[in-house]
């Protein structure tokens, strides 16, 4: 089965993806070493200090997720340059402005201490006790300026996807959804571009959620604004993060509707389920956030319940699209077997388990005994791991092997299973760990609960050497696949 | 060079620059002798005179923080508005008849050739990069801080190596030709200066000690004087680099 890339993008736009998604990659190496640290440091193995456990912990989740949001990004933009002219100008600039606000992010852990997680909560930004006001502001800035480059390039997209299929009615395919498929099936976005354009949508909604939470805080800094409302802002707190993390992967989703098929030899077609789960996706996406206020008993408790429904609801467009849809293009398909189908179909595996413990933990009842134990890491390290990560990885890999011309080995394969095993072993002691109620968030793990963290370690190593040998590979593609590209 | 050096040098500057850009205008050489390449000269010699003339200048001995706002006048608004007005074009202009030719033959010059290596890409991030953080390290910053001397080369250091970083994006003829290649630069740039903003601004000790023997002034601390300066360092430099990247970026 040949994999090929259906038509080059625009060779600037391929250059740029190449730099989104080299940098996410090179970040997520490095946030993966700090993730290595807190496992050592959670197994007794290597004792950090509180102090910078926290500040690692800050730095690894709030740098990992910049880096999987980055490479997905990048890699969306080079599937959407096959069928669009993307602006090269706003795709840099977008990049610039993030790149540069997630560096306020390191500036702030690792040279100003703060340590409040990427989840810090009005009053607690201002007021750590190990950091100082600049440390909080250097974070929320370096927020701030992601969100402003992830809304840059929402903008682009969507601007881009209206212009090309003339409105966004046009876009989403309403004329079709509405009339059962039996209108307006002439030239239907892909599902890439849909999928591309709910994101740049609900990512509007997200930034400005978050853009809603941090400005009242600058004010409050800078002593303009007295006190906030804590609900309030937890809210709109939890609306932006959580949303930017589950757009994350549905844009990852978005390269494998555009992958999958060349290594099954079967499109991706606009169908009219596909193209009512996208849709579906535009308000289900945003109402899962409100599983993290489970525990805030003054919020009330109609808003519990819709954040326990929209998160079930969500699962739905997600599995029968992407999982099941994709487990089917791949059933009886004369599938081949490569680095990135493999990391592909360990993606569509994770995104199931992911999504199961979610949908475990969404459940208030469950919520209230799991909320704080490592469950809810596991969770989101499998949707991300082996989920989002895993589709920006292979999509990377697919595209340097095509542009370089380079052909794989049978033992290149073996760095995808290498990947897909320890990351699935590392997972599992997490599951393992939170069904023992080992807590998350805690700098210092008792004897009882030092077992998990080291029985991961074995797993993080082959984990790593399976994304060291995956680095090695891509990296001697690189300069070739960079040339071509410009070609 | 004490006030009245700089404003007699900048007035000249402003004089010959205007009387060549006039002269390039009356041979109908619109295209090279635009309004916006004037604006851009007269704007980047009123920061210049702002930085070094007004009570900035006076304070940045008492606050770093108003030390670091000279610097960031120079090396981000003076620098790259200077280089877009492209002044060697017409300084040369402006020029006595007599005198025009004379700098024709910069080309033959070894100078020009080391220049044109300078301002390779590559070269001109790294030089920049190394000056900043060499002025940065505290011996270098308090003897420029105690001697007029050394604080004129600091100066001029700063601007040159600045002049050198903004040319490959917007200098001609531009060394950056793709999207992909400004992005990488713009983003070094900038990662390497918020960086430095950062160990300044989070120091736990006062860098300087000149700062930390200065007068006390406006009721801030030296060490939130020091704080403040690496803030004026890191947030405004990602806007400027930000706005570089939506100004400089072509359509590809």
């Amino acid at each position: 089965m040949t994999a090929r890339i259906s038509q080059p993008a625009n060779g600037a736009v391929l250059r740029l993806a190449l730099v989104y998604m080299a940098t996410g990659f090179v970040v997520f190496l490095l946030m993966g070493l700090l993730g290595l640290l807190m496992r050592l440091d959670h197994g007794g193995i290597l004792v950090l200090s509180a102090d910078w456990f926290y500040r690692i912990m800050t730095l690894h989740g709030s740098g990992m997720v910049a880096a999987s949001l980055l490479a997905a990004m990048g890699g969306l933009a080079a599937v959407l340059g096959q069928t669009l002219r993307l602006s090269t100008r706003w795709l840099a600039t977008a990049f610039v402005v993030y790149f540069l606000g997630a560096g306020f992010v390191i500036i702030a852990t690792l040279l100003g201490g703060f340590g409040g997680g990427w989840t810090a909560l009005h009053q607690l930004p201002f007021k750590g006790f190990t950091w100082g006001l600049w440390a909080a502001l250097a974070m929320l800035v370096g927020y701030l300026f992601v969100a402003v480059g992830f809304l840059i390039y929402c903008w682009l997209v969507l601007y881009t996807t209206v212009k090309r299929y003339g409105g966004l009615h046009r876009v989403l395919a309403w004329r079709y959804l509405v009339s059962g498929g039996r209108q307006g099936a002439d030239s239907l976005p892909g599902p890439s571009e849909i999928a591309a354009s709910v994101v740049a949508i609900v990512g509007t909604v997200a930034v400005l959620a978050g853009a809603a939470y941090l400005v009242p805080l600058f004010g409050e800094a800078a002593g303009l604004v007295g006190s906030l409302d804590a609900l309030v802002a937890k809210n709109l707190l939890f609306l932006f993060g959580h949303t930017l993390v589950n757009l994350n992967i549905y844009l990852a989703a978005g390269l494998v509707y555009a992958t999958l098929p060349l290594y099954t030899g079967r499109e991706w077609k606009t169908t009219w389920p596909v193209t009512l789960a996208l849709n579906l996706v535009l308000l289900l996406v945003l109402l899962p956030y409100f599983h993290h206020l489970y525990q805030d008993f003054v919020q009330a408790l109609p808003l519990h319940i819709l954040g326990q429904i929209g998160s079930y609801g969500v699962a739905l467009p997600a599995f029968l699209v992407t999982i099941f849809g994709g487990l089917s293009m791949i059933y009886r398909s004369g599938f081949r077997w490569s680095v990135p189908s493999i990391l592909m179909v360990a993606g569509l595996w994770g995104w199931t388990f992911g999504g199961l413990g979610a949908l475990l933990d969404s459940t208030i009842g469950i919520n209230q005994v799991m909320h704080n134990t490592l469950w809810v890491p596991a969770h989101f390290h499998t949707y991300y791991l082996l989920g989002a990560l895993a589709f920006a990885w292979a999509y990377l890999y697919h595209l340097l092997g095509e542009l370089s011309g380079a052909s794989e080995s049978r033992l290149g394969s073996l760095a995808a299973w290498l990947y897909g095993i320890g990351g699935a072993g590392f997972i599992l002691t997490f599951f393992v760990s939170g069904a023992a109620s080992v807590p998350r968030r805690y700098a210092v793990h008792i004897p009882e609960w030092q077992v998990y963290a080291q029985a991961s370690v074995p797993f993080v190593l082959v984990l790593m050497l399976g994304i060291g040998w995956l680095a090695v590979a891509m990296l001697g593609r690189f300069a070739q696949a960079w040339q071509k590209a410009g070609a | 060079m004490d006030r009245w050096g700089i404003g007699i040098a900048l007035l000249a500057g402003v004089w010959l620059y205007t009387a060549g850009w006039a002269r390039a205008r009356q041979r109908a050489d619109g295209s090279l002798a635009t309004r916006k390449r004037l604006l851009a000269y007269v704007t980047a010699t009123a920061v210049i005179a702002i930085a070094l003339m007004s009570a900035i200048d006076t304070f940045q001995s008492r606050l770093f923080s108003i030390h670091m706002l000279q610097h960031m006048l120079l090396v981000y608004l003076a620098a790259p508005l200077l280089l877009l007005s492209r002044p060697a074009t017409f300084w040369r202009q402006g020029l006595p008849a007599g005198l025009r030719t004379w700098p024709t033959g910069v080309r033959e010059w070894r100078a020009a050739e080391v220049l044109s290596h300078l301002a390779r890409p590559a070269v001109a991030l790294g030089l920049s990069t190394v000056i900043l953080w060499l002025w940065h390290i505290p011996t270098a910053y308090d003897l420029a801080l105690e001697n007029d001397v050394v604080h004129a080369l600091e100066h001029l250091t700063f601007f040159g190596a600045f002049l050198l970083y903004w040319w490959p994006l917007i200098g001609s003829p531009s060394r950056l030709t793709t999207n992909a290649a400004r992005t990488v630069y713009l983003a070094g740039g900038g990662a390497q200066s918020g960086f430095l903003g950062g160990i300044i601004t989070f120091s736990p000790r006062v860098l300087y000690t000149h700062y930390l023997n200065a007068p006390r002034t406006g009721g801030l601390s030296a060490l939130a004087d020091q704080q403040l300066a690496g803030v004026v360092m890191w947030f405004p430099g990602v806007l400027i680099y930000g706005l570089a990247a939506a100004l400089t970026m072509t359509g590809e």
